[in-house]
């Protein structure tokens, strides 16, 4: 990989010995990958500020990179916490843990990392640009900078984020090489109308389906939203390895199917059907239905929108006696539904607003919980494993109805 | 005993020899194993209760979470780690794990991928395996 004279200064430790680590993963990484130089960054997303991804080792690496005086030199935010920073006791979280959580999202704030804990940062806070060269990590907010914004990031690694951000550049190899971004599986959507329940369905397909490569979607609705596109990429990453996905007309490289396709014919067409969607749908649940005793909606973390509808569909009725309802999402949004006065009437119907964390990253087994409705592929996914309960997939209306009842009808 | 020698691209140096645990299945540290012993808790794994600790540890490509580097790390720190790692394909989690475990902990994981046969295919678990990381060698021997 060519390095500049300045990049080979620091890659020998002459402007310190954080930019050193940093530029001799990054350099071997970029090595690995056959990147041919190193290109600067305008932001970076890093998940190593979970506990339950930093581990104890996680503490370390990040206090010795603070004593060494490491500071993020690009605009730098962080993925959920695997706690609720301020009400982790309600969450039932060991005391133990939260002192090593709340000691890695001090390390965080340390290295100027804005402490936003969310992974939908894309939002609201670090918003890129069309072509912008990003160092992120957390896998719904590549692919949805990816295809939304077409920013252009890899699946990063913990640790690899941080190092891009500390040096502020990425060696240059895969999705941010143009190439590398041809679509090569055409996928056809046939169907009469597309609902908020199909998006995480089809983005689970996708997923399964894709493996490395990148599709490009034609038929796809324009009206989606952004939390419906979120919910879609999440499932993607989750049930996969969706780093990106060409939406027609809609992804800034993709204004039409050729220039997805960068002028070649797509190796392989794809028609989705209803009956696809339904089958799909059907390998996302380990029950089809029944009592549950955790409904678990916000993941990606819930949008100030979305909580305004979650407490719509409540028709000021309550969650069931004994049933748990829970909506995952950040600082920032849960301080605009405080106030619209939405968390206070969430909390009257019985509803847990969780901030900072999720059912994903949040050490939850103590609660013992046995069914899960959630409205979330990624959940769907990942609750099974990390929380060890079975799970129905639904949509967000269907989850409401489940925590009012108990029962997935 | 019989000899198998494979030639591939090395990753990361050192040179180890060791037992080998094979997974058929691409492997995901984030509930793939317990950090703190090196066990696969992985429940659709059919390796679920063996450990990768002290072992060559191969799988045909890593998966899942962005965060199973961090897994890694702290099965490094814990010294239960495998002491080198064979695949088809490395990704970026897997090769970033080995580059943080000599910057931080000073343990050499050689990584081997790009091997002229299938590691998965070729090794089977238990068999003795010379992993040259710098020259991208290995050496199977089995009994």
């Amino acid at each position: 990989m060519f390095l500049s004279k300045e990049e080979e200064a620091d890659l020998k430790g002459d402007r310190g010995e954080s930019r050193r680590i940093a530029m001799n993963v990054l350099t071997r990484l970029g090595d690995g990958f056959e990147a041919d130089r190193l290109v600067p960054i305008e932001s970076a997303h890093i998940v190593e500020s979970s506990y339950q991804i930093a581990c104890d080792a996680g503490i370390e690496i990040l206090e010795r990179l603070v004593s060494l005086g490491a500071r993020c030199s690009v605009p730098t935010t962080c993925d959920p916490a695997a706690i609720d920073l301020l009400d982790w006791k309600d969450l039932r979280i060991p005391e133990e843990y939260a002192r090593k959580q709340l000691k890695l999202a001090e390390l965080v704030t340390k290295l100027n990392i804005a402490p936003t804990f969310t992974c939908t940062p894309y939002h609201n806070i670090n918003v890129p640009k069309f072509g912008d060269h990003l160092a992120w990590s957390e896998s719904n907010a590549v692919v949805y900078v990816n295809s939304i914004f077409g920013a252009r990031t890899n699946r990063y690694p913990a640790y690899v984020d941080l190092f891009a951000s500390i040096v502020g550049k990425i060696p240059r190899f895969g999705l941010h090489v143009e190439e590398n971004r041809k679509a090569t599986v055409l996928v056809k959507l046939d169907l009469t109308s597309v609902g908020d329940v199909d998006y995480p369905v089809l983005g689970t397909y996708l997923g399964l389906e894709m493996k490395e490569r990148i599709p490009v979607i034609h038929n796809f609705p324009r009206n989606v939203s952004g939390d419906e596109f979120k919910a879609m990429g999440a499932a993607g990453a989750a049930a996969g390895a969706l780093a990106m996905c060409h939406i027609e007309g809609l992804t800034p490289e993709a204004r039409t199917l050729d220039e997805a396709l960068q002028g070649d014919k797509p190796e392989e067409t794809v028609t989705i059907d209803r009956s696809t969607l339904d089958s799909v749908r059907d390998n996302m649940c380990t029950l089809s239905g029944g009592d549950v005793d955790i409904v678990a909606l916000g993941c990606p973390h819930a949008s100030i929108f979305q909580m305004g509808r979650i407490l719509d569909l409540f028709k000021g009725r309550r969650v069931k006696r004994g049933v748990e309802c829970w909506i995952c999402t950040n600082r920032l949004t849960k301080s605009l539904a405080d106030d619209l006065g939405y968390s206070q009437r969430l909390r009257a119907a019985g509803v847990r607003i969780v901030c900072d964390t999720c059912c994903n990253d949040a050490p939850i087994k103590d609660w013992e919980f046995k069914a899960m409705a959630t409205d979330s592929g990624k959940f769907a996914r990942y609750a099974p494993i990390n929380a060890g309960v079975d799970v129905i997939y639904g949509s967000t209306e269907e989850c409401i109805e489940s925590a009012v009842r108990g029962r997935f009808e | 005993m019989k000899e198998i020698l494979l030639k591939g691209r090395g990753l990361t140096s050192g040179t180890v020899q060791g037992e080998a645990i094979v997974s058929k299945l691409p492997f995901g540290f984030l509930w793939g194993i317990d950090p703190e012993t090196g066990v696969i808790i992985d429940k659709m794994n059919p390796l679920e209760g063996e450990t990768i600790a002290g072992k060559v540890f191969v799988f045909p490509y890593g998966r899942g979470s962005t965060g199973g580097n961090g897994i890694l790390l702290e099965a490094v720190r814990r010294k239960v780690a495998p002491i080198a790692i064979l695949n088809r394909l490395t990704e970026p989690i897997i090769l970033s794990a080995a580059l943080l475990a000599e910057e931080m902990y000073e343990t050499r994981i050689p990584i081997v991928d790009r091997l002229d046969q299938n590691p998965v295919e070729i090794i089977m678990t238990k068999d003795l395996v010379t992993v040259d990381g710098y020259k991208g060698l290995v050496t199977v021997s089995r009994r």
